[in-house]
């Protein structure tokens, strides 16, 4: 049964832990925190059945390529003239997201292990765990845009009560910014997916209005005339329609990712934000934003891509350097760290922006190993803030004489993080540059200045990065205060940390595991994308 | 089968002996597979594959790769077999080990790589591993800072690797070196449709690796700092292989290099003999001075790259890695003897290595001295030592370069001099003179791999013939594939490197001897002493104004980014607060005014009301209500009870009635 339904069961398993949650009583906290643990191994589990079920071996993006199907009419709602709205349950897995659910899966039970010593309202904490967990799995695995949208908007909720909740000082302030900021960028996409929803219908020449997103890629899907079909007339401010929705669609996630300058929730939540839920933050949740770029943003608007790569090229270059320096800057550890995931992130974009295939193989890469090492740094620096409160990392010095293993520890992420060879990261990195590079020798998208800012980039990570090893870690032992009891990783923290580590370097050593399920979709994606742009673009210009 | 060699070197956390058996082995069966395979080959694996491109993990093996394994297998054997008396005391020995076989690992890695991607990637590991060995005593302050520094500035040069990648990558379209070398010398450099400039900046690109990790202008400035680390490191890494990585990389892409880029190399390297041979004058650190020497030593390497010759400077880099190795050793000996005699009574204020508290050691330490006394002669080039055929060799490429400008010749040249200056300098300070001590015991794993390399700083060990090399076995093992066209000798070069060399010795030999150190610093002008000591003031620059200036303008972005746009986005919902506070004063004050106007005027008029209720109404309410008591109270009169009263009352009513009515 679950063979036919595997990804079904995947969205709902945390649900239904939620529920058996609910009839816990409130003072057992050991078996809420167990049956968490339980539904997260299982959650993990699958989504390992699913990876060795999936085909990487199936080519081409679209319709076709899609595996493991689920797919069945929601809701069939018949407006007069207009004709229907039809929603669907549809859910599957191609190369674009199959590591991303893969990455959810790890990262969603290390949260669980991370969240172990949470003290206050521990069952509320958890339910709203489980519910975060089937809207990120949902949001991933979801290929009609309501579905989507839904698990998408569904998210904000839990996690404005996970910060606004079980945060630090400030975390009121974070939690509204955080919820404000995203619900704008919901809000765009909602406007544009409103008028897919007007434009595309389920069968060319029907009135059968859809959301199915791979109806929304071939124009022939798009009634005529209508706002976001290519022979729409009308424009805004000089834009046409399609760049205008891509623009917003863009912007949305682009508040997601973070890109800068719309980054500034991401250093305030995580600061803010326990743990756990900064490691599910930087670990999945921004990942989403760079799904949603791929999966709505360049497949529903191919031509967009051509036509403003180069900008968004841009704008990765922007972040990668920008917030690398501003990461020299920090004076706060785990506002260092957020800064470094908004400068990745900025490779993902610049290597999207190729659209080569080493830039886009890159950026899937990139968007899974940031997944990992951003993590475990978020773990490590939570393993520094239970021990003292305190990140401030003019606080520290010469830490390595008193917590060897967690120094050892730190730096294996550090350089991880930093894009040494033999780490994930590494390759993740050299492909999206090269795709660059390639993108600006032989394509017009980008110009040689990006790829070569972007390496500039590496040193400056290396810079922030090794600078704040050297201040806290080594020299003479000091700290601010003397009461902090220094003890060094305990088991649980070891089993978070051996893991991450561990594939870190699994994954830099053979990046082949991840790189080989999205291989063929990437491909068909280029494909896709250069193709159907080049003729969305020729029916614009007309 | 050499794949396996590096894998053999996976760091394992036990002691030092198991790390010398493997570095033993791992030379055993380098050599014999050497002896084995004499042509040149390649073999790999897939590694990983994108797109339709798959990128490969593999060796290639030429004379190149056999001459340089051989000589990182002695260096990094004898090495070993030093640490483990130098480390003996040391808590740390197992990190240490571990560390020294991953550096093992890398390096076999490069030498051996059959591809830029993997010899990238052994290039970084090979700088995390010096990372870690520089800040290997991390308790203490600088050394960490050195090794941060060291890393740092490697990066800036792998990121020029990386960009010379991404640019063979898209000029050639393959990164597989014999691919590339093969395609390059059959159909020349610029047919393959790129324009001269990329072909430029892919040869700057990898120029600039070398420059990070070979120390050379204007990156030179970590090797002396990353002297912080355990001495034998100094001598297996930054003196014999590790910085020799970035000149065996241009020997090896030589063929990709295009003439702009020979040019640069010359310069570059020409200034680093020069301001490293200066530099090393004013040191009072025994390994700095050395350091400083390697530095310039790496600048004739790259000169002869530059001049176009690569053999001149891999040949160098052989010679030079046994002899530097083997000074870098003694020097370590000659540490390891002052820590040893102080274990007992040492208060703290004494530096080791600061040759101002040496002399007399050449009865304290007579292998030691020997075996300095062969390494110092040949670095400075004297004949019959390996050195002399290997500088000879450079200079003499110098000269025949047809592009060579001649300021820069004549730097090196005046560098030959500068070397054996201030080789010669060190020499007399630390083994002559008066200090003398009982004779030190110095343990057989401290000179066995000092006379080792001491051996191979002979002549007779590359060539019979002193003063001619083309008849030793390594020319003809390396000539075939990197042929020495245009080499112009003559016998003037020779005497000139000679008496060049012998003038040094002479300097410091006159300088030391009659006048004493303390002269040496007074005659050497007070500027001349410290641009020396500071090495032209490149770190100086570096530290105080670059990084600096960069913190700076990071901190200046964070603000930006805080007030800015983060201020803007904190801003909207002020300022909706604050339009929500306004319109909350108009609602309170105006909207409610109103609201409030209309029921102050109503609360007034029903005030008035009121008034006019209680007072007026109600007067006349009460004003009825007296009256009608009045009334009442004289009609209870009337009622009074006599029944003619009544009468005469309803008489008079009567008569009222009927006066109204009538």
């Amino acid at each position: 049964m679950i063979g036919d339904h595997l990804l079904t069961t995947l969205i709902f398993l945390p649900l239904l832990g939620a529920l058996v949650m609910l009839f816990v009583p409130t003072d057992k906290t050991i078996i809420i925190r167990f049956v968490a643990l339980g539904t997260m191994l299982l959650e993990l589990l699958l989504t390992l059945l699913a990876v060795s079920s999936f085909d990487s071996s199936v080519i081409g993006y679209g319709s076709e390529s899609l595996q493991l199907v689920e797919k069945m009419p929601w809701i069939d709602l018949s407006i007069g003239s207009f004709g229907s709205l039809l929603i669907q349950y549809f859910v599957a897995v191609d190369g674009l997201n199959i590591t991303l659910v893969l990455l959810s899966g790890i990262i969603l039970l290390i949260g669980v292990i991370s969240s172990w010593n949470i003290q206050k309202q521990v069952k509320g904490y958890f339910i709203l765990y489980m519910i975060l967990s089937t809207s990120i799995m949902g949001c991933f695995l979801a290929i009609d845009m309501f579905l989507f949208f839904l698990f998408f908007e569904f998210m904000l909720l839990p996690m404005y009560f996970l910060i606004g909740i079980w945060g630090g000082k400030k975390r009121a302030y974070a939690s509204i910014k955080f919820y404000i900021y995203t619900l704008v960028g919901s809000l765009l996409i909602l406007i544009v997916m409103i008028g897919l929803s007007l434009s595309v219908v389920e069968v060319p020449g029907g009135n059968i209005h859809t959301f199915n997103i791979m109806k929304m890629m071939s124009p022939e899907n798009y009634l005529s005339g209508s706002v976001l079909s290519l022979d729409y007339s009308g424009s805004f401010l000089g834009w046409d329609m399609r760049h205008l929705a891509f623009l917003l669609v863009f912007l949305g996630f682009a508040i997601k990712l973070p890109a800068v300058p719309v980054h500034t929730w991401l250093p305030d939540a995580h600061v803010e934000a326990p743990t756990p839920i900064s490691v599910i933050l930087a670990g999945v949740l921004l990942k989403i934003g760079g799904y949603g770029f791929y999966r709505i943003g360049y497949t529903i608007f191919p031509e967009a891509a051509q036509t403003m790569g180069w900008w968004i090229g841009l704008f990765g270059v922007i972040a990668i350097i920008y917030a690398a320096m501003i990461a020299l800057a920090q004076s706060n550890l785990k506002r260092l760290i957020a800064y470094s995931s908004v400068s990745h992130m900025g490779f993902v974009m610049l290597g999207m922006a190729s659209l080569t295939i080493e830039g886009n193989a890159g950026a899937i890469l990139q968007l899974f190993s940031h997944g990992i090492i951003s993590a475990l740094l978020f773990i490590l620096s939570g393993v520094l803030y239970d021990r003292t409160d305190n990140l401030r990392i003019a606080d520290y010095s010469g830490l390595a004489s008193k917590l060897p293993h967690f120094t050892v520890a730190m730096v294996i992420a550090f350089f991880a993080a930093l894009g040494l060879p033999g780490f994930s990261g590494f390759i993740a990195e050299f492909l999206i540059l090269a795709g660059a590079f390639d993108g600006a020798v032989h394509g017009s998208i980008l110009d040689h200045f990006m790829p070569v800012l972007g390496l500039l980039g590496l040193v400056l990570g290396a810079a922030y990065f090794l600078w704040t090893l050297q201040k806290m870690f080594f020299g003479q032992y000091w700290v601010r205060d003397k009461q902090w009891k220094m003890s060094d990783l305990s088991v649980r923290e070891y089993l978070m940390i051996v893991p991450l580590a561990l594939m870190a370097l699994l994954f830099g050593i053979f990046p082949g595991l991840i790189l080989d399920l999205s291989n063929q979709t990437v491909i068909g994606f280029v494909e896709f994308v250069q193709q159907q742009g080049d003729v969305n673009l020729s029916i614009l210009n007309k | 089968m050499a794949g396996a060699i590096g894998a053999f070197f996976v760091p394992r956390r036990l002691a030092g002996w198991v790390h010398v058996s493997f570095s033993a082995l791992t030379l055993l069966i380098g050599t014999i597979f050497i002896l084995d395979s004499p042509v040149s080959f390649t073999q790999s694996v897939d590694w990983f594959t994108v797109g339709d491109n798959t990128f490969k993990i593999g060796f290639y093996y030429d004379s190149l790769t056999a001459v340089m394994a051989v000589v990182v297998g002695i260096v990094a054997l004898m090495v070993s077999v030093f640490s483990v008396e130098y480390m003996k005391h040391d808590t740390g020995q197992n990190r240490y080990f571990a560390y020294l076989g991953l550096f093992a690992f890398a390096m076999y890695g490069i030498v051996i790589s059959s591809n830029l991607l993997m010899t990238f990637v052994f290039w970084e590991l090979v700088g995390f591993a010096s990372y870690l060995l520089i800040g290997f005593w991390y308790k203490q302050e600088a050394p960490p800072k050195s090794s941060f520094k060291a890393f740092l500035m490697n990066k800036i040069g792998d990121v020029g690797f990386l960009l010379g990648i991404f640019l063979a990558w898209n000029i050639f379209g393959t990164l597989e070196i014999r691919t590339l070398l093969d395609q390059v010398s059959t159909l020349g450099l610029d047919s393959f449709g790129a324009s001269s400039f990329m072909i430029s900046a892919m040869g700057i690109g990898l120029f600039l690796a070398a420059v990070g990790k070979s120390a050379q202008f204007p990156l030179q400035t970590w090797l002396p700092d990353a002297m912080t680390g355990p001495t034998p490191v100094s001598a297996l890494m930054h003196a014999a292989t590790m910085v020799a990585a970035g000149v065996y990389l241009m020997v090896r892409v030589f063929p990709l290099l295009s003439f702009e880029v020979l040019q640069n190399m010359i310069i570059a390297g020409g200034l680093t003999a020069f301001m490293g041979a200066f530099a090393a004058f004013a040191q009072t650190d025994i390994k700095k001075v050395l350091a400083y020497s390697t530095v310039s030593q790496l600048g004739f390497m790259i000169a002869a790259v530059g001049s176009g010759f690569p053999l001149a400077a891999f040949f160098h880099l052989v010679t030079h890695a046994f002899f530097k190795a083997g000074l870098f050793l003694c020097a370590g000996s000659v540490i390891h003897y002052f820590h040893e005699s102080h274990l007992e009574g040492n208060d703290g204020s004494f530096d080791p290595q600061d040759i101002r508290n040496m002399g007399g050691l050449r009865k304290v330490l007579p292998v030691t001295f020997w075996v300095f006394t062969v390494c110092m002669l040949s670095l400075e080039g004297i004949p019959l030592f390996s050195g002399f055929l290997s500088k000879e060799l450079i200079l003499t490429g110098l000269l025949s370069g047809s592009q060579v400008p001649i300021w820069v010749t004549s730097l090196v040249f005046l560098s030959v001099l500068m070397t054996a200056a201030y080789m010669g300098r060190v020499y007399f300070i630390v083994f002559f003179g008066e200090y003398r001590r009982p004779r030190f015991n110095e343990s057989l794993k401290i000179k066995l791999p000092l006379i080792t390399l001491a051996v191979l700083s002979l002549g007779f060990v590359f060539v019979l013939n002193p003063v001619n090399l083309t008849s030793g076995w390594l020319h003809d093992r390396i000539i075939p594939i990197t042929k020495l066209n245009g080499l112009i000798h003559s016998p003037l070069i020779t005497v000139l490197s000679i008496v060049l060399a012998t003038l040094g010795i002479l300097i410091s030999y006159l300088y030391v001897q009659k006048n004493g150190l303390n002269a040496l610093m007074v005659k050497l002008k007070y500027v001349f002493y410290s641009t020396s000591m500071h090495h032209f003031y490149l770190d100086y620059f570096y530290r105080n104004i670059f990084s600096k200036f960069m913190i700076a303008k990071a901190k200046a972005i964070y603000y930006f980014d805080k007030y800015v746009f983060d201020g803007i986005v904190n801003l909207l919902p002020r300022l909706q607060l604050s339009l929500a506070k306004l319109i909350d004063w108009i609602d309170k004050n105006i909207i409610d005014g109103i609201v409030n106007g209309i029921a102050k005027a109503d609360v007034v008029v029903s005030f008035v009301a009121g008034w006019v209720d209680k007072y007026i109404l109600d007067g006349l309410i009460n004003g009825v209500a007296s009256l009608s008591k009045f009334l009442g109270d004289k009609a209870r009169n009337i009622q009074g009870g006599n029944v003619q009263l009544y009468f005469v009352w309803a008489l008079f009513g009567m008569m009222a009635i009927y006066y109204f009515l009538r």
